[in-house]
């Protein structure tokens, strides 16, 4: 199917999201909420694009993450309205976390240096983007959540305390587009969500890899022993390519 | 009666017998049974007439029925068979009642309505210009059956229209009867609903749902718990030809936590349709089986958006998600759903039953049928209004509601709900359909209908709709949680003697935006009450920001109170002040301090002489 | 956090609750609702308790039971006085009946005295807008509220609606 977006008639498969076919052909829509690996939640609005379906239909203003490709569409990412539509928005995120650095640059790329509303009380960096909730959805731990509803929600532990679901892989910390979450690794020791890890050692190196509840869990994702896991990614690459060349014969 | 009515000629035979046995000259006594008269003490009133009937040994029937939609004069007695309409009647009534008018048919006078105006009084029921400028299609049962009773629905009508459906129709022509009728979705957005139907049915997808969103959260609006209290048999009829047409073999009802009584009352009835084999399998002998479950909502106004609605039914936050897909298409876990309001289920069966024509003859050109509304706030009449779609708010407003209480001028109406808007003094004569209302700023919405006077302010009205939103808001997408946060400030500013032109400026700014990018109905429409109060009532925006004043006297940091020479130094208001602001002795003019005073109006409210005044 | 001593919670009471639904996700919302009525709040234990049996992550049961309104953490009072704010009952003036109630019982709206007698709510509409303001006390509704009649309804609830009217 074609989809012409910004005057470019572009080739598009069904199960392709107007982001996707976009980014394919170096067309970059700024995006927050959006992370490889999750599927997209549409709630920083921040790639929304003007859409029209053939050359009579109403313009509608849609997020493009999420807006399937259909044979036909015309799609605008970077008109007025649009341009307006994030800045606004950028702004909006700058009054709810001033400190987060990728907010900050987001904000002046779009012509805003500082925020036109009242700021919130005792900011922290936390833009609401899900992220870290759905990579912990993702990873199976299911730790995190947010509690509250609407302006008042916080991402949180259960109850506020409850770290027991939490294997301590870092996932939500790196994940998270602003660093609003502390993660400290000193040696083998992790300190994530008031709960302390040990890393375990790389068995060829010695460097500490992933927690031993982290390998624990994959242990049972997977069926496989938790040992499969506990080598860090150089030494894995290293031991990988050694039985390449085993292989082949050198 | 527990048997299972086995087939279509069955129910006509049990529908002829109970229609015989009911004598139409039977003296009876309806007590108007739904939550307003309720609160008035009208089950107390019930349990007083029959009290006495059964100490007289009459033959006279006492029943209980839903809303009668009068709610401002409850409680409500209709006395058949001459049908003379009482109103605030008390338990200590009940002895003149049988006396006089059940024994003799005489009207005792002060017990009838008198027009607030012209002092006239009416006498029976459908005389009474509240009800008798109505078109009381749905709303009309309410009256007349005992929610509790499904013999009471079958007698007057209920389950024909499904009889006839499942004996002579195909689920195809149920969807071409309802789309001819031209019947639209009266939950706010107005969706053709036969369209809907239609994109469920060629759906892939098993098994398929019907739904019923009761989740009526727009404040000022209780049509749905009406109906819901009062005939509850209506929408489940209207649900089962529903499922028939789309293939549906299981629906719910999404129910607001906050109406107890609508859960019972629809409990009570799937249970009666169940047993009657009405629900349940093969359905009047047909090969077509359906049942209902009732789940109930937690607290959350944004459950009354679809996607949202069934996150909710699956066990989730209640969180809207993105269209497409439609809940046509992916609903209620991913299969086919079709998700209709009460009202619009409730008007299936009339349409099945009379015929997509006689229903298209109502109504207006884009929008057939009848709409309930709720009239509220400073009318007169305030209660269940229903009138055929193209009645112009001055004859609601007017002729229906009485006008503006307390001799007061009409200001605007807000219809529409949070997601509507506020339509002033020369858009009375709009004729009330879905595109008329949206092309001046303001929307259907579900039906709530919030008269204002010269003593409502209109910023404060605005800055009221975005706190509530604000608190509604489910959270996941930045304009509506920071957009609605930072009208909310702006608001507050205006409304607080702290806002600069700029404000307005500011707000007419972001408004667009949250309009725009909004993930869901919530969001886009959250801006409406504030663009249409800037629209008609700049005026009174700029008095805030450049006068520092509000003229409609609500805004604390900008109004005074104080005392004028009508005080005869009683000490009640001085008793009363909870900041002690107030000195005077006894029968000397009182004072407030007006450093102390923090406008909480306690003194206004008790004050018997009128010398409190508020500028 | 809460900081009044819970006492220790009857998870017996959950049982036949339990019974009642299907063991999953779908039935979490109703589960809590039935728990809410039993308990009068949802206690803590019974929310690790139900994560169990639904098979459900306890961040889920958390942040659900934190997202919907119906649902209140922390022990709420003997007496519940609850102020409609919904649209017809605000214009009528409802927000001076929440602030009097707030300066009577010394507490803001939402929250339980310390002696665990009142908890004073909000709603956004009951659906009885004809007879606005409305306040519902302890299951019964008060029409045309005033202050002079929630006083009479909070009598011996709150203690500083009897001190002030004698004053």
């Amino acid at each position: 199917m074609i989809v012409n977006i910004n005057g470019r008639d572009l080739l598009a498969s069904p199960e392709e999201t107007l982001l996707q076919v976009a980014r394919r052909n170096g067309i970059a829509i700024p995006t927050l909420c959006e992370h490889a690996g999750l599927e997209p939640w549409g709630g920083c609005r921040l790639c929304v694009v003007e859409m029209t379906r053939g050359t009579a239909g109403p313009t509608r203003i849609v997020p493009s993450c999420l807006q399937p490709a259909e044979d036909g569409l015309r799609v605008e990412t970077h008109t007025a309205r649009i341009l307006r539509i994030r800045a606004v928005l950028l702004d909006l995120l700058l009054a709810r976390a001033p400190e987060a650095r990728r907010i900050q640059e987001l904000a002046l790329a779009h012509g805003v240096k500082s925020t036109s509303f009242v700021p919130r009380v005792d900011p922290d960096k936390c833009i609401l983007c899900n992220i870290c909730v759905r990579a912990c959805a993702a990873v199976g731990a299911d730790a995190l959540g947010t509690a509250g509803r609407g302006a008042a929600g916080r991402i949180a532990l259960p109850f506020g305390d409850d770290a027991s679901a939490c294997v301590g892989c870092g996932a939500c910390a790196l994940s998270c587009p602003t660093g609003a979450i502390e993660m400290t690794d000193r040696g083998s020791e992790r300190r994530i969500w008031g709960r302390t890890f040990q890393r375990l050692p790389c068995p060829a190196c010695g460097a500490p890899t992933l927690t031993r509840e982290h390998a624990a869990h994959l242990a049972g994702r997977s069926g496989l022993p938790s040992e499969s896991f506990g080598m860090c990614e150089r030494c894995r690459r290293e031991q990988a390519s050694r039985q390449f060349l085993d292989l082949v014969g050198k | 009666m527990t048997r299972r009515i086995t087939d279509a000629a069955h129910l006509e035979r049990l529908r002829a017998e109970l229609q015989a046995a009911r004598d139409p000259a039977r003296k009876a006594i309806a007590v108007c049974a739904g939550t307003g008269c309720v609160a008035y003490g009208s089950r107390r009133l019930a349990a007083a007439f029959r009290d006495a009937v059964t100490a007289r040994k009459l033959d006279v029937e006492v029943r209980a029925t839903g809303c009668h939609g009068f709610c401002e004069r409850g409680p409500l007695v209709v006395v058949f068979p001459s049908r003379i309409f009482y109103q605030r009647v008390q338990p200590g009534d009940v002895e003149e009642i049988l006396d006089r008018t059940v024994a003799q048919g005489e009207a005792i006078d002060r017990l009838l309505y008198a027009d607030p105006t012209t002092g006239r009084k009416y006498v029976h029921e459908d005389e009474v210009p509240f009800y008798a400028h109505q078109h009381r299609l749905i709303l009309g049962f309410n009256g007349k059956i005992d929610p509790e009773s499904l013999d009471d629905y079958i007698a007057n009508g209920g389950y024909r229209a499904l009889a006839r459906t499942l004996t002579s129709l195909l689920p195809e022509q149920v969807i071409e009867t309802v789309t001819k009728a031209g019947l639209r979705g009266r939950g706010g957005a107005g969706f053709p609903t036969g369209r809907k139907w239609a994109l469920c049915r060629q759906a892939i997808g098993n098994p398929k749902y019907v739904v019923c969103n009761a989740d009526e959260g727009d404040p000022g609006a209780f049509m749905d718990r009406s109906v819901l209290e009062g005939n509850p048999h209506g929408v489940i009829e209207g649900m089962i030809l529903g499922a028939y047409a789309i293939g549906a073999r299981e629906g719910y009802v999404y129910v607001r936590n906050e109406y107890p009584l609508a859960v019972e009352r629809l409990s009570l009835a799937v249970a009666a349709a169940r047993a009657r084999g009405l629900l349940g399998n093969n359905i009047l002998g047909r090969d077509f089986s359906f049942d209902i479950q009732i789940t109930r909502g937690a607290g959350a106004f944004v459950c009354g958006e679809e996607t949202a609605l069934i996150g909710s039914v699956e066990g989730n936050r209640g969180q809207p998600r993105f269209r497409p897909p439609y809940p046509a298409q992916s609903g209620l876990w991913g299969k086919p759903t079709v998700i209709n309001n009460v009202e619009t289920w409730a008007n299936v069966p009339l349409i099945l039953d009379r015929g997509a024509d006689w229903y298209a003859g109502i109504g207006t050109a884009g929008s057939k049928g009848t709409k309930i509304f709720s009239l509220v706030g400073k009318v007169n009449n305030t209660g269940l209004v229903e009138v055929p779609m193209g009645a112009t708010l001055r004859h609601i407003v007017f002729e229906i509601g009485g006008g503006i209480r307390d001799g007061r001028a009409f200001k605007a109406v807000q219809t529409g709900g949070p997601s509507g808007g506020c339509l002033p003094a020369e858009k009375l004569d709009l004729q009330i359909d879905f595109e008329s209302l949206t092309a001046a700023g303001s929307m259907m919405g579900s039906g709530g209908m919030i008269v204002m006077d010269d003593r409502t302010c209109m910023v404060d009205v605005a800055r009221y709709f975005i706190d509530f939103l604000l608190e509604e808001s489910c959270g996941k997408c930045v304009p509506c949680r920071e957009g609605l946060t930072q009208l909310s400030h702006l608001l507050h500013a205006i409304t607080e003697g702290r806002a600069t032109d700029a404000t307005l400026g500011a707000l007419e700014a972001l408004a667009p935006v949250v309009q725009d990018a909004s993930l869901c109905a919530l969001g886009q429409t959250a801006p409406n009450p504030v663009l249409s109060t800037i629209q008609y009532f700049r005026d009174e925006y700029l008095a805030h920001i450049r006068d520092r004043r509000c003229p409609a006297a609500v805004c604390k940091s900008l109004i005074t109170y104080s005392i004028n020479d009508q005080c005869t130094g009683c000490m009640v208001c001085a008793r009363q002040c909870p900041e002690h602001a107030i000195t005077g002795e006894r029968k000397k003019l009182h004072v407030i301090d007006p450093a102390k005073c923090t406008r909480c109006g306690i003194c206004h409210s008790v004050c018997k002489f009128d010398a409190v005044d508020v500028r | 956090m809460n900081a009044t001593a819970e006492p220790t919670c009857d998870l017996t009471k959950l049982d036949p609750i339990l019974a009642r639904y299907p063991a999953e996700r779908r039935s979490l919302v109703m589960v809590l609702q039935d728990a809410q009525q039993a308990y009068q709040y949802l206690p803590r234990p019974a929310l690790e308790r139900i994560a169990e049996a639904l098979k459900v992550p306890r961040s889920h049961v958390y942040h659900l039971a934190t997202f919907y309104k119906a649902f209140s953490l922390e022990p709420r009072g003997r007496h519940i006085c609850t102020v409609c704010l919904g649209t017809a009952c605000h214009v009528r003036g409802a927000q001076r009946l929440v602030e009097h109630v707030e300066r009577r019982a010394g507490i803001k709206a939402g929250a339980t005295t310390p002696d665990l007698e009142l908890t004073l709510e909000t709603v956004n509409c009951v659906g009885a807008c004809a007879l606005g303001p409305v306040v519902i006390v302890d299951g019964e509704y008060l029409g045309s509220a005033t202050t002079t009649k929630l006083d009479t309804a909070l009598k011996g609830i709150v203690k500083g609606a009897v001190e002030e009217q004698q004053a």
